[in-house]
């Protein structure tokens, strides 16, 4: 394989990768989050936050893939010619890649888990008021 | 180069498979949990679900990050096991600490509302 074919495989898997966990994420959650939201909101906020969860969570993934650059310029990888000769490097930057995706997916979904309890206790808190 | 390849597929099904054994140890008790303090199915659900879905990314970008590269060829098995051991520290030890901060996060949610049982 020359070089140049394993650098554009190599981005592209690690990009299909980074997608598949947003993938696996959104099928994961978006049903049971769309029912919580449902219960917990009225109409219109509810079908806010059911568009933009699907939303943020491909933004933060893409986000995260791209945070890793192919340069580096502290190691002075900052041209084309420097980074396509280093298999090993590039096989490195997608694994950071695939890594940083994850990284950036699980603070968004900690992020979406700290409104869903800040949602759950109002409404508890909202329940008891009535109650008394 | 293929005993690399090998190793890392190993070591990696085995972090995933450590997760899925962790999840169900908690998972059960975690949902007793939460079904008396919240009285939601659907919230039990999201965050059983989310603590699921928060290990198996944080074991994928453990697994990501660590690497079976710099042993020669001319490698002993000990260092192969070595590398084997701190493959699984990488992976394993923020899967942990993720387990303990969605303990917190329930204790803090116990804090702030009282479970149903104690009504």
């Amino acid at each position: 394989v020359s070089n140049e074919a394993y650098l554009i495989f190599a981005y592209f898997l690690a990009l299909l990768g980074s997608v598949l966990l947003a993938g696996y994420v959104y099928y994961s959650l978006h049903q049971i989050f769309a029912e919580l939201v449902s219960n917990l909101l009225s109409t219109k906020p509810a079908r806010l936050l059911r568009k933009m969860f699907p939303t943020s969570i491909w933004l933060i993934v893409l986000l995260g893939f791209s945070t890793i650059s192919m340069t580096n310029s502290c190691a002075g990888i900052t041209e084309y010619s420097a980074i396509i000769v280093d298999k090993v490097y590039v096989y490195d930057r997608a694994r950071e890649q695939i890594s940083a995706s994850a990284m950036h997916m699980f603070w968004g979904l900690a992020l979406w888990g700290l409104v869903v309890s800040i949602l759950v206790i109002a409404r508890k808190r909202q329940g008891k008021s009535t109650d008394v | 180069v293929l005993i690399d390849v090998f190793l890392f597929i190993l070591a990696a099904m085995v972090s995933l498979g450590f997760v899925m054994l962790l999840y169900r140890l908690v998972n059960g008790f975690l949902r007793t949990l939460l079904d008396d303090l919240l009285n939601m199915p659907a919230a039990t659900s999201f965050y059983s679900r989310l603590l699921l879905v928060s290990m198996v990314l944080i074991g994928v970008a453990g697994i990501s990050d660590a690497s079976f590269e710099g042993l020669g060829e001319d490698a002993e098995i000990m260092e192969y096991i070595w590398r084997v051991i701190e493959f699984f520290e990488a992976v394993l030890s923020p899967i942990l600490i993720i387990v303990g901060l969605f303990l917190v996060a329930v204790t803090v949610l116990l804090a702030a509302l009282k479970p149903r049982s104690e009504q």
